[in-house]
């Protein structure tokens, strides 16, 4: 796959997971271009070129950096492969933004949190569209052009780029992804795109709404009785609504998605597993972390909470299996958003008292 | 969050038009936010303020003005209005963008070029859109920060702002709204936003594709008599095409539609009509002694994407829809597309052959 190469990539929001992927593969030779509408970081990378840390070292990798009102630039040079690395509730408008300069051929790769495939696919068509998973990257923008990786990279031990079809065959175009992401870290093909990604979604939904409301890290949450089971409940819940969808979940937390439920019943042998194989899971996360909802709340920001349990509530709806804890929470999120309600524990008295 | 009486406006795309319809809407009290793609004109807003200049005097404010990266605060103070004055290829994903932030009763007003109201529709429904036709505000935009104003105020006689509902009725939200832009300039609620956006999309399109195409200006296109029945042909088509479709078009140029298609035959009296018109109209748009390339032409000389799509391309696709012919709109699209490609410069030479095109057509009409 030598032509690889001559292929224009584009980056959509050069930031943590987007600004790693870019710069990587910029470093490594590839016509990529990094769009992102935050202006300082933009004019940094043009400038001095992007900075990515690790725990191997720190290099700056010269790349091509560009603004929102630049993108049509691509009229001239079409986008064969766009990878959205944008917040969830980005992507609709960064596709719509996009979708004039792609190539007839091109496609676009969601490499974000949550699902966003099926939005895309509405705009680019569900042909144009595949699904990245970045499992455990664990970057972070630490300012402008400079990305930080908290982890050493995975290489074989560990695969970070899960890329997979909609329709989950393996696909030249979704090798050819792989081995693009190959420059950055490790990669392969997954037939089961939608069962990684609700893997990763019950991941999230059981910790973001927790944390954001009561203000909280994942480590308090972890020590506190009543929280953690909570957060059971709350994957209980996610995991039925997958499944009542058809999905076949990928393990959660490296167990498996019927040991949760039975955990979330309350059957005592499943919680304790649960519990210690959850405990040991914890024991690699040496920082407590505030979760990205907790982490946007604090700066003010809007949350991807509509995308994570806002979304498994709303897709609960659809399928008849009610998610009332993530719906809860997700409503309890968005009044702290607008500034109705103040981050505390008080606020999971209403779930506590049940 | 306390909110203000006043409806929360939200300009998206503060160049040229937005960004001075926006100022004055400011200076007179209005609760108005600045959205914008370019960093450096909102980093100017912000730390200098926006200035102003032209023929309705020159002054510094200071406006609210967010990057994108920063639209995700407007989370907290919903948008009861949203004015989208950007090009019309950065449309749809402009409206999807601001759409999770309007209000239950929030509606967007399209203040471009073209016809995109059903792209916004599209967006956010037919309900919450509504249609502004600029009637010749002739503003542009200096640099960061800066918008300025060449031509003379319409005042009521010429009302610059014309805003409508798709449905035509008169609602209290477009009488509000023309209310609101009366301390700009004049305005007025038209029952035809159709017939208003057909009109502007013809006066447009007729100067536009060959601005592009050639790189010359105003005067040059309009003072050279081939060209004048180049132009007179392509105004000819968007009457055809527009009236196929159903619309009723209002006149060009201040000329009945008839009056176009005659001329376009090659009866002297509508020929001589017509071309009085727009050598009128060149002088209403030359009155600043700057010369005219009109924002197309801008943005082909300065090797930016244009707006040929949703101009000369929008004619040219709507005639194929009904099978009809449009052959300059078509054929104008394609250079000026070759030359944003860079397959081609602008030149006179590039139309020649829509000028052979049009005049053998009219000699054909007239066997």
């Amino acid at each position: 796959m030598s032509d690889l190469k001559a292929l224009r990539l584009a980056v959509l929001g050069a930031g943590a997971v987007g600004g790693y992927i870019g710069g990587k593969l910029a470093g490594a030779g590839y016509r990529v271009a990094l769009v992102d509408s935050w202006a300082e970081h933009v004019e940094h990378i043009k400038a001095h070129g992007i900075r990515l840390t690790d725990p191997l070292g720190s290099i700056v990798i010269p790349a091509e950096a560009m603004h929102l009102h630049q993108v049509q630039a691509f009229v001239r040079d079409p986008i064969d492969i766009a990878f959205v690395c944008t917040k969830s509730y980005d992507t609709a408008w960064t596709t719509k933004m996009i979708a004039p300069y792609l190539r007839a051929g091109g496609y676009v790769v969601s490499v974000q949190n949550s699902l966003n495939e099926d939005e895309i696919a509405g705009i680019v068509g569900a042909d144009c569209t595949m699904g990245c998973i970045a499992s455990t990257i664990s970057v972070s923008v630490t300012g402008p052009g400079s990305i930080e990786r908290a982890r050493t990279p995975g290489g074989e031990a560990y695969t970070v780029f899960r890329v997979g079809e909609l329709h989950g065959r393996v696909t030249p175009r979704a090798l050819a992804v792989a081995e693009i992401l190959s420059a950055v870290d490790s990669s392969k093909v997954t037939a089961n795109l939608w069962g990684e990604r609700w893997a990763k979604l019950v991941t999230n939904s059981m910790h973001h709404g927790i944390l954001g409301s009561a203000g909280i890290t994942d480590h308090q949450l972890m020590q506190n009785t009543a929280t953690r089971l909570l957060a059971i409940k709350c994957a209980g819940e996610a995991i039925r609504v997958a499944q009542a969808l058809g999905h076949d979940l990928e393990p959660i937390l490296r167990m498996p998605a019927s040991l949760w439920c039975a955990a979330a019943d309350g059957e005592t042998a499943a919680l304790n597993e649960i519990e210690a194989g959850w405990r040991k899971w914890m024991e690699r996360s040496k920082v407590p972390h505030t979760g990205s909802v907790g982490h946007d709340l604090a700066k003010g920001r809007r949350t991807e909470i509509d995308y994570t349990c806002g979304y498994v509530a709303r897709m609960g709806e659809q399928v008849g299996r009610r998610a009332p804890t993530q719906a809860a929470l997700a409503a309890m999120i968005k009044r702290i958003e607008r500034g109705e309600l103040t981050r505390g524990m008080q606020n999971l008295d209403v779930f506590f008292k049940q | 969050m306390p909110r203000t009486d006043q409806p929360h406006t939200v300009i998206i795309g503060a160049g040229a038009v937005g960004g001075y319809t926006g100022a004055h809407l400011a200076r007179a009290g209005f609760d108005i936010t600045f959205v914008d793609a370019w960093p450096e004109h909102v980093e100017q807003i912000r730390g200098k303020g926006v200035r102003v200049s032209g023929t309705q005097g020159d002054y510094t404010l200071s406006v609210k003005a967010l990057h994108i990266a920063e639209v995700q605060q407007l989370v907290k103070t919903p948008v009861d209005i949203a004015i989208i004055a950007t090009k019309s290829f950065d449309t749809a994903w402009f409206a999807r963008m601001i759409r999770d932030y309007l209000a239950p009763e929030g509606f967007v007003v399209s203040m471009q070029n073209s016809i995109n109201e059903y792209k916004i529709a599209d967006i956010v429904g037919w309900d919450r859109t509504v249609g502004c036709v600029l009637n010749t505000i002739g503003v542009s935009t200096v640099g960061p920060g800066h918008l300025t104003r060449h031509r003379t105020p319409g005042g009521d006689e010429h009302p610059v702002f014309r805003i409508g509902e798709v449905h035509g009725r008169v609602t209290p939200r477009a009488q509000r709204l023309a209310a609101m832009l009366k301390h700009v300039d004049g305005s007025m609620v038209t029952t035809n936003l159709w017939g208003e956006r057909w009109s502007k999309l013809a006066t447009n399109a007729m100067q536009m594709g060959i601005l592009g195409a050639t790189g010359l200006c105003n005067e040059e296109i309009i003072g050279d008599a081939p060209t004048r029945k180049l132009i007179i042909g392509a105004a000819a088509e968007s009457v055809q095409v527009a009236r196929a479709h159903g619309f009723d078009m209002e006149p060009i140029v201040y000329v009945g539609l008839d009056c176009w298609l005659r001329a376009a035959q090659g009866d002297e009296a509508s020929v001589q009509t017509v071309e009085a018109a727009l050598f009128k109209y060149l002088a209403r748009q030359t009155e600043s002694g700057r010369k005219g390339h009109g924002s197309l032409g801008r943005d082909i000389l300065g090797g930016r994407r244009s707006e040929i799509d949703a101009v000369n391309g929008m004619i040219a696709d709507k005639a194929d829809e009904l099978g009809i012919a449009a052959p300059i709109h078509r054929g104008l699209t394609t250079i000026v597309r070759r030359i944003e490609r860079g397959e081609l410069t602008p030149a006179k030479s590039n139309i020649l052959g829509l000028i052979a095109g049009a005049t053998e057509r009219r000699e054909l009409l007239h066997v």
